[in-house]
């Protein structure tokens, strides 16, 4: 028996691996030795208002969300793609028509081998680039499928597409929209993407902080993005000194129900008009800095004669006026404004204070400004005020530098990791929420550059779909983990993927989901567990848009991600597949530049301070590396710098900020936005001042009387994005995650006692959610949790299971955004809204639809292969998984004896 | 609403001369001196943006850039400080070493800093236009610093 | 030498770490201790929850990771038969694969429903312990100090929920939570001992607001609230918070509870609430005196 222990980073967080034979045997936390470095130790009070003379410092392990615990299953899983397939009626016509694009999605697959299934692939990119030119192809990765600075998303991937030329599909910032949006144009902070700075906070609140205001947040579920369980600790240690935590969300969320010592339930989309009322408060009452707000506030009066009803719309944003709107009562609206003005109060919307599903509606961007308006009335940057969410700002070694996945120093594509920098000749772009209107329709218009990181002005580009001079794109590479759950309206992702003007569809990725039924060629990739990769945990860079992202964890480390196991069937790496790719079309060695996979790797060592810290031979063999904290560290508080004035001392800061200046037009915090009054000054969804507006699809909308329940749909607690619960049977078997019942895992979906009761509904039946745009089967979980007109989903289904396959009918996987609405929040703010949905529910009283609907598909292919191939079935309940095992096990050891 | 009347020619200049004797910044614009030294409200016309245009020409110390981008602003007509920056006694990491900018060692070497912060420069050196060899990181209170020289 | 794992209640968030932990290293994989779990249907530790609340207005959950609880006499141990059951010298129980098997027995004495029938083997299957771990001495062997090998539940615990050592050691991290926290064993023992310590597991809370009258729209800060329980004589007293909110917490299941809320200057109210449930007595607007 042969046992090895690698690490590996998944998007869950840092992990253990243990193979035996050539087989994962099991997956656990990194368990720190003596030889790793002390944990920080931060001294503060163990009662509110006690001395400081408590050392807080972090458990010695690693801790990963369980998600990260499944890595295995998601190896091993049922739903694997596990060799090259080709549509079976897919048909490889010289002009490219007439190739049963409809039936994308019904039809089913046959198994190829890589070079028939890559030579296809390079002869339709040769073929589209002489009917159409280069620009004709797009391409587009998932969101965080998988985990390495050399096999993530943007730097094999776009290593590969750079060299090819492609239109470039923008990202939207689908997770953080109103902020990214919003604000901005209040305080700056576009190149963090409307996220606030939290450095060192994590010390500032423990010792400082009275009452936290966690907005749309609940970080026991997001887990810092990809910080897994690292800092649940540090939101016990706040909450048993008796810090107050005040939870405000239309669903008591999983932080909420544990610790909130209050819970207001806002009706969906109405956050913003709270905000205006707490304003209100403080300002006919005087509760506010005021010093601070003489000095670094634009246009304060103005802002405050529209709260106060002076302003055009004579309408005072009273508690009470609140409370028809929210549904929170007057009297607790005002208890909420004082409380947060007499302490001293942190907090903020979602994993980076700048989150949250609240941001994700119609009226984001004015909740998000408004928000960020709050903090400041009460000294942002102050010791114990600031916007900080209980789950960043740990302490850390800024001296260390090891890129994260978004930095540009960090990228295979670019120097100096890579000798030659790779550059996309096309300038055509598509927007990623847009695509299938842009397909369907052959045209599209819009603002901005998805990520706006580089500045104010670029979220007012004119963007054309065609380009002028351009072609349209007819050939769509789908790089990783599926969309059908993320992004909006689901069924016009179908719409587009059945039609012909995509003339040829490829899917790479690891496990058959969504989008990947709905290509004419699969190419399987494999786990990050089966090739070997380096990364930082939920480190997205020193120099990215969520920089220094790490300080969410406990502790900083460095992962050497070595190859646990062989790349299990005919997967095989996304750079190799790339690699395979580029050396058909004549420039393998290009693309590779003579380097393997490790020697990459080996790349990011040499280029960063890993090397000054330990040799590469110790790190491959260790397996990762801690760099620590010193116990002089240097601290460096958030808008501390702002508060008091001096230059600004945070990372990744810019110019404008030593000079004691915010990143708006005024360099202070703008009540009346400057930049957008130049930008956008007759923009109607975001207006120079921030205020609350109905939304196009909200409870004052005509379909409110037809639809009159409001979806939200947040960041799943049992899944990353569409990754794990797919693939992962076990958490089937979470009650407050789905219900496996006749072969199909439900989503759970949350309604309030009276609704269901008006609706007779009970706890456990099944329901069906649907408005217009689709239906989907759910189970019930009748709960007081839920705000009375709200219906909760966790979004991100990785499960898709229309009854008809392909058709754009009744989904039993839970996939919830067949019902969300793809329109952008407005034409200048180019984000999505799905927490503004408007639905209906009733009990379902059909028949059960029949199990899953894509497995006979994979059954088939798999057989194909090997006739004593494991089934889904086999695999989901029986014994599939310890056969698979056996016989990856039987064939190494033979191998081994050889 | 502009707390320095632009039509003032008199007051204009001492609002000017006022922001640029404790301004940092390497460049500017019209829009920028109206939002940050003259305490503009809302977007300044055409003939305030001339004004502010031409007392800026007529500073000593700036010269005509042209149009430049601005990261909020987008692309305006800019000018330039000609003369060394007076940091007043400062430590302002960004305005000393500027990111992305190539600097020069007394031996020639050429270095590209791509992050400059309080505790840390941190450089490559560039041959041919190319990015090689490690990170290369200068504390920037050390001598080697110091003798930096933007290239 | 007795081996138990406390589970703290107050700490558990539900996060499933333990759960998804134990189903990694028992789904699929046989040890000497025990046949492999089956992929569906058993949770050798499953995290038990429910609401607390009848209202919107004050919701709370409990989180109870629940296991095989190695009790001192186990009651599967007397069910079983031809030694099927055994206690080990460290304290824990153990079905043993083979003999178990055909003895479903095993399943039903278990009084909180953690050991699992395996219709395809024939077997009653629970948690180990991960006793087969701990006692091999190759396994975390490279991390050098045996004190870092714990079952792979109480591991992946990140909450600080789960302690696991030897109960009998009064300076183990165990023994010292159990002195120092609630000790609420499950009722389903009746008093008996067991190796798994429950800790913090929720009773009864009753809650309410206090407000100024209607019309004023203001909550009442620092109302003073007086619970009894006539049956037993018990008092509790609280005061209203900022927010007006109320609360007492640990209340004795199934009791009539007199409710007595005065406040300066403003008419006392009372009622009489029950703690079958968990109950928000409600939003009481006081009247001036």
């Amino acid at each position: 028996m042969a046992e090895k222990v690698t690490h590996s980073i998944v998007v869950g967080g840092a992990v253990t691996i243990h193979t035996v034979d050539g087989v994962i045997r099991r997956v656990r936390p990194i368990v720190l030795d003596n030889n790793d470095p002390k944990g920080w130790v931060i001294k503060a009070r163990s009662k509110v208002g006690g001395p400081q003379d408590t050392e807080y410092t972090p458990n010695r392990k690693v801790q990963p969300a369980f998600i990260a615990l499944t890595e295995k299953n998601r190896a091993y899983s049922y739903d694997r793609i596990r060799y090259p397939m080709i549509r079976e009626d897919f048909v490889e016509t010289p002009d490219g028509k007439n190739r049963n694009t409809e039936n994308r999605g019904t039809s089913g697959y046959r198994r190829a081998s890589w070079d028939e299934a890559l030579d296809l692939v390079v002869r339709e990119i040769k073929r589209i680039h002489k009917q159409y030119g280069q620009e004709a192809i797009t391409a587009m990765t998932s969101s965080h499928h998988s985990w390495g600075n050399v096999g993530y998303k943007i730097s094999t991937f776009a290593r590969f597409f750079r060299m090819l030329g492609y239109t470039e599909v923008k990202d939207n910032p689908d997770s953080w929209e109103g902020f990214t949006w919003g604000a901005p144009h209040t305080y700056g902070y576009y190149w963090r993407l409307g996220c606030p700075e939290t450095f060192d906070l994590l010390e500032d609140g423990l010792q400082n902080v009275e009452t936290m205001i966690m907005w749309s947040h609940d970080p026991d579920t997001t887990h810092g993005g990809y910080a897994g369980n690292e800092s649940v600790m540090w939101r016990h240690w706040l909450d048993d000194m008796g810090v107050q935590f005040i939870y405000i969300d239309p669903f008591n969320n999983f932080s909420s129900i544990k610790q909130a010592d209050k819970w207001f339930a806002p009706r969906p989309g109405t956050d913003a008009a709270l905000a205006e009322a707490i304003a209100y408060v403080w300002v006919t009452e005087g509760l506010y800095d005021k010093e601070y707000i003489a000095k670094h506030a634009h246009r304060f009066e103005e802002w405050c004669d529209y709260i106060t009803g002076k302003g055009t719309d004579k309408l005072a944003k009273t508690p009470k006026w609140a409370e028809y709107e929210t549904g929170i009562p007057a009297a607790d609206i005002k208890a909420l404004a004082r409380r947060w003005a007499s302490t001293k109060t942190m907090g903020g919307s979602g994993m980076r204070a700048g989150f949250g599903g609240v941001c994700r509606t119609v009226n984001g961007t004015e909740f998000a400004r408004t928000m960020v308006l709050l903090f400041a009335m009460q000294g942002m940057g102050k010791p114990g005020q600031n916007m900080w969410g209980g789950n960043t700002g740990s302490p850390m070694d800024y001296d260390f530098w090891f890129g994260g996945y978004s930095d540009p120093l960090a990228m295979i594509w670019n120097e100096p990791i890579a000798d030659n920098v790779a550059v996309n000749p096309v300038t055509q772009k598509l927007y990623r929420p847009n695509l299938p209107d842009a397909i369907l329709n052959g045209h599209f218009e819009w603002y901005g550059e998805g990520f706006c990181g580089q500045g104010i002005d670029h979220e007012f580009t004119e963007n054309i779909y065609p380009k002028p001079g351009c072609s349209k794109v007819h050939m769509f590479w789908r790089y990783g983990g599926t969309f059908m759950g993320t992004m909006l309206d689901t069924n016009k992702w179908v719409r587009m993927y059945q039609s012909p003007e995509l003339e040829f569809v490829v899917n790479q990725d690891i496990h058959f989901h969504g989008e990947a039924r709905m290509a004419d060629v699969v190419l399987p990739a494999c786990t990050s567990l089966e090739r070997v990769d380096i990364g930082e945990l939920c480190s997205s860079g020193n120099g990215g848009y969520q920089s220094h992202s790490q300080t969410g964890n406990s502790w900083q480390v460095v992962v050497f991600q070595d190859k646990a196991i062989e790349p299990l069937w005919d997967s095989r790496s996304d750079y190799w597949i790339f690699a395979e790719t580029a050396k058909k079309l004549g420039w393998g060695e290009q693309f590779t530049e003579g380097r393997t996979e490790l020697d990459w790797c080996k790349r990011y060592w040499e280029k960063s301070d890993l090397c000054d810290r330990i040799s590469w031979e110790d790190f491959m063999k260790k397996g990762y590396f801690v760099p620590g904290v010193p116990e002089d560290r240097v601290r460096r508080y958030g808008f501390r710098w702002f508060a008091e004035g001096f230059p600004c001392d945070t990372p990744n800061h810019k110019q404008f900020q030593e000079e004691g200046k915010l990143g708006t037009f005024t360099g202070k915090w703008e009540f009346v936005s400057e930049s957008l009054q130049y930008w956008a000054p007759h923009d109607e969804i975001r207006t120079p001042i921030a205020t609350y507006k109905h939304s196009w699809e909200g409870h004052h909308s005509i379909k409110a009387k037809k639809y009159p329940f409001h979806l939200i749909s947040p960041h799943p607690r049992f899944d990353y994005h569409t990754q794990h619960n797919s693939s992962t049977p076990w958490f089937w078997e979470i009650p407050e995650n789905r219900v496996y019942l006749n072969g199909n895992p439900y989503l759970v979906a949350r309604i309030h006692p009276e609704k269901a009761a008006e609706k007779g509904i009970k706890d456990g039946d099944v329901i069906e959610l649907f408005n217009e745009r689709g239906s989907v089967l759910c189970v019930a979980i009748v709960t007081y949790r839920c705000e009375v007109n709200t219906i909760h989903a966790f979004g991100s289904s990785g499960i898709y299971n229309p009854v008809e396959p392909g058709m754009e009918s009744m989904d039993i996987g839970g996939c919830v955004n067949l019902l969300t609405p793809g329109r952008l929040i407005g034409d200048m703010v180019p984000g999505m809204a799905p927490n503004s949905t408007l639905m209906d529910v009733r009990k379902w009283e059909g028949e059960l639809p029949k199990g899953q609907f894509f497995e006979d598909k994979l059954d088939k292919v798999a057989k194909e292969g090997d006739p004593d191939a494991e089934t889904c079935i086999e695999i989901i309940e029986g014994h599939g998984f310890e056969k698979i095992q056996e016989k990856v096990r039987k064939n190494y050891l033979k191998g081994a004896g050889v | 609403m502009v707390r320095c009347s632009v039509a003032d020619p008199n007051a204009l200049r001492a609002a000017v001369d006022r922001y640029f004797s404790t301004f940092t910044g390497e460049l500017i614009c019209a829009l920028q001196l109206w939002y940050e030294g003259l305490g503009g409200q809302g977007v300044p016309g055409a003939a305030e943006m001339t004004a502010i245009t031409e007392a800026i020409a007529n500073t000593p110390g700036w010269k005509d850039m042209g149009d430049m981008r601005y990261e909020k602003f987008g692309v305006q007509k800019s000018f330039k400080r000609t003369e060394k920056l007076d940091l007043h006694g400062k430590k302002m990491i960004q305005h000393m070493f500027k990111r992305e900018a190539l600097y020069k060692e007394p031996d020639g070497t050429v270095l590209k800093i791509v992050t400059s912060e309080l505790w840390n420069l941190r450089c490559f050196e560039v041959k041919n236009g190319k990015m090689t060899g490690p990170m290369i990181k200068i504390h920037p209170d050390s001598d080697r610093a110091k003798a930096l020289v933007e290239a | 030498m007795r081996l138990g794992i406390a589970v703290d209640s107050r700490r558990c968030m539900g996060c499933w770490c333990c759960f998804t932990a134990c189903k990694d290293e028992h789904c699929g994989f046989a040890s000497k201790l025990s046949a492999a779990q089956p992929m569906m249907g058993q949770k050798w530790i499953d995290v038990r929850e429910w609401e607390r609340g009848d209202s919107s207005r004050r919701v709370k959950s409990a989180s109870v990771a629940t296991l095989c609880a190695h009790c001192e006499e186990p009651a599967c141990m007397k069910a079983s038969k031809d030694g099927a059951v055994y206690k080990r010298d460290d304290g824990i129980v153990i079905i043993d694969p083979d003999k178990s098997k055909g003895q479903k027995a095993i399943v039903d004495a278990c009084p909180i429903k953690v050991v699992f029938w395996n219709e395809e083997l024939e077997i009653p299957q629970k948690c180990t312990m991960c006793a087969e771990l701990l006692d091999d001495p190759e396994y975390l062997a490279y991390l050098g100090d045996p004190a870092l090998k714990q079952p792979r539940c109480v591991e992946a615990c990140p909450n600080q929920c789960l302690y696991f050592g030897d109960l009998d050691d009064p300076k183990s991290d165990i023994a010292k939570i159990v002195a120092s926290q609630k000790n609420t064993q499950l009722e389903e023992f009746g008093g008996k001992e067991t190796n798994v310590k429950w800790l913090n597991v929720p009773t009864r809370f009753l809650a309410g607001t206090v407000y100024q009258p209607e019309e004023l729209e203001e909550v009442l800060i620092g109302a003073k609230v007086k619970l009894t329980c006539k049956e037993t004589g018990e008092t509790w007293e609280t005061e209203t918070n900022y927010f007006g909110d109320w609360e007492v917490e640990w209340l004795p299941k199934n009791k009539k509870i007199d409710v007595v809320i005065s406040a300066e200057g403003y008419k006392p109210v009372t009622c009489t609430a029950s703690t079958e449930k968990d109950h928000y007595v409600g939003m009481t607007y006081m009247e001036k005196a």
